[in-house]
């Protein structure tokens, strides 16, 4: 699972007001190198809750992140490694991610979280 | 060939070439507690599944996994993914123009992505992918896909988030409208304000009709206590099918199976047909079906469609085919319905399509059939059902995995051994079913204009499928 991936996700437990962001707890992380689309990353700066966004990177071990950004920061060279990196190319490979109201723990296993409800939770 | 059916019911004498599968038994809608008792002409009396304890499908909560779904489409896809996954290859060109007019670095969802098959098509934007299915996600992540486990009725995804959304070949898996409702509100909300999303779905409406008989019609009571009130079914009864199953019996499960075989095959047939019987299937607990179909498998997919049809069909298909009660096709924006080619369709690679029959057939098959069973409801013993109006819409498609395909997951046999799936030794493969509601002229359009948030800027009929684009509009 990558960070793109995680700042999308959010818990839909019923009851639940937000479920956004979800707790990381890793067993295991990855780094995979992936090509650069700049106009990606534009288009997910707009989008991403950055905040969170350095959080799950930091849980995955990765500092190199601002905590604050701006759009003039887009024309940087070195921002944009580091935000494609912390984006795309960390990968939490075995967890958990955690519903930040209920406490409730989704699966990560080979990269791949479920997150599909029980009966009750929905 | 001349179908016969035993006594308890009218005695049907139509031609075997235009008959297809409307007296297909409903025995195989066998589930736990499903057969209350025996009726008086010793034919099992049949109780629908039903979600939980529920009796009413609208008072159940709609993201709540309904049994049929579990058992006809869970249960299945996972059986069958990485076979399923093999014959998935084709990509649609109707899909394809889709992605790749959408901009570079979009964020593209794909909700019931199946094996992946669109994910990654536009190699300048990025996507994510989910499927309720973990063995077809995980058949996605060993290609380097980013996909989840997930439902589409209830999207683990915050809202607004993605530039655009695609259900290919989803919403016909879902089996009430409620729930086919609700998937696409979850459609909508995830994608931004002026976001595109594709649905296509499979039509009632098959380009090629000669594959409807491969297909097991559910019947009225079940609809009713699946779909409940609301559904565009039960509103218009009088439109809507009901396609009746005659309980099975020996007899009468020989002479259709003799309809269906090719003409090479029926040499084949012997007297020692392993069907169960209804009997046996109150033994067993778990649903059996019966009705072996025809030889061609899913194997032989792969753009093949046009082997399905025998030579004399392909004869009879005319550029002006009418469906029969199904609202006019030329009042529809989309495209005119010919049969040019028999191009491969996204979900029909294995020939498992048509639903409605040209009219044609239609005029052959008034019949009157009287059934035994049950107490209530269309199928009392005193009623009769007119089967004028062919278009069912809930249908079991069956999927022949090979034997040694199902060798290799192990739990084919036990499906078997729990008359899940059964056993076709002649084409040497376990067959599933999966439910499907096939949806008729206009109904995606009208199920879509119900969701509020976004508009319908495009709608049309390709490869036997309805498939429209709507724009969210809210924010």
């Amino acid at each position: 699972m990558r960070l793109l991936t995680h700042n999308m996700l959010s818990s839909n437990i019923k009851g639940v007001t937000n479920g956004f962001p979800l707790g990381i707890e890793v067993e295991k992380m990855e780094e995979k190198e992936v090509e650069m689309n700049t106009d990606f990353l534009r288009n997910m700066f707009a989008k991403v809750e950055w905040k969170a966004l350095v959080e799950a990177a930091k849980t995955l071990g990765y500092t190199e992140l601002p905590d604050n950004v701006e759009p003039s920061m887009l024309e940087s060279d070195e921002f944009m490694r580091r935000f494609h990196h912390a984006l795309l190319e960390l990968h939490l490979e075995e967890g958990v991610l955690v519903c930040p109201e209920t406490g409730r723990k989704f699966p990560v296993n080979k990269g791949i979280p479920n997150m599909l409800l029980h009966e009750d939770e929905v | 060939m001349i179908f016969a059916v035993r006594r308890g019911f009218s005695i049907v004498k139509v031609e075997a070439s235009s008959t297809a599968c409307y007296l297909k038994s409903l025995c195989t809608m066998k589930g736990e507690d499903i057969y209350d008792s025996l009726g008086s002409e010793g034919f099992p009396v049949l109780t629908p599944i039903v979600a939980g304890n529920n009796k009413k499908s609208s008072s159940s909560k709609v993201q709540v996994t309904p049994e049929i779904e579990k058992k006809y489409v869970h249960r299945v896809y996972d059986a069958i993914a990485p076979h399923f996954s093999s014959t998935r290859f084709a990509k649609w060109p109707k899909v394809q123009g889709f992605l790749n007019a959408l901009p570079s670095g979009s964020l593209i969802l794909d909700a019931g992505c199946g094996n992946g098959k669109y994910l990654g098509l536009n190699p300048n934007c990025y996507f994510i992918g989910c499927d309720i299915s973990a063995p077809l996600i995980n058949i996605c992540s060993d290609k380097g896909n980013e996909v989840l486990v997930a439902d589409a009725v209830n999207l683990p995804y915050r809202t607004g988030y993605g530039d655009a959304a695609i259900s290919i070949a989803v919403l016909h898996h879902l089996s009430s409208e409620s729930r086919r409702k609700k998937a696409v509100e979850e459609l909508i909300r995830i994608v931004k304000k002026g976001g595109l999303i594709l649905i296509t779905v499979w039509a009632r409406e098959q380009e090629d009709n000669s594959l409807v008989k491969k297909w097991t019609p559910l019947s009225q009571k079940y609809v009713e206590e699946w779909i409940g009130p609301g559904s565009p079914r039960t509103r218009s009864p009088s439109s809507s099918v009901s396609l009746e199953s005659i309980s099975e019996t020996e007899e009468s499960v020989s002479a259709e199976q003799s309809m269906y075989l090719p003409k090479e095959s029926e040499d084949e047939r012997s007297t020692d047909i392993k069907y169960p019987s209804c009997s046996d299937l109150t033994r067993s607990p778990a649903p059996s079906i019966h009705l072996e179909s025809i030889s061609e498998t899913e194997e032989s997919v792969s753009g093949e469609q046009s082997m399905y049809l025998p030579k004399e069909s392909e004869d009879e298909r005319s550029t002006d085919i009418k469906y029969p009660s199904c609202s006019d096709l030329t009042r529809s924006p989309s495209p005119s319905i010919h049969l040019e080619s028999i191009s491969e369709t996204e979900e029909s690679v294995s020939g498992e399509q048509s639903i409605c029959l040209p009219k044609e057939y239609e005029d052959e098959r008034s019949v009157e059939i009287k059934h035994p069973n049950s107490s209530d409801g269309p199928f009392s013993s005193d009623s009769t059902i007119k089967k004028s109006s062919l278009c069912q819409q809930e249908y079991f498609v069956p999927w022949h995995l090979p034997y040694h395909r199902a060798e290799v997951s192990g739990a084919s046999s036990n499906a078997v051994s729990n008359g899940f799936a059964r056993k076709d030794d002649k084409k040497g493969a376990v067959v599933y079913d999966r439910y499907y509601h096939v949806f008729s002229e206009g109904e995606l359009e009208r199920l879509a204009s119900n969701v509020e948030g976004a508009v319908v800027v495009d709608r049309f009929y390709d490869k036997s499928n309805w498939c429209i684009i709507l724009e969210k509009t809210s924010s």
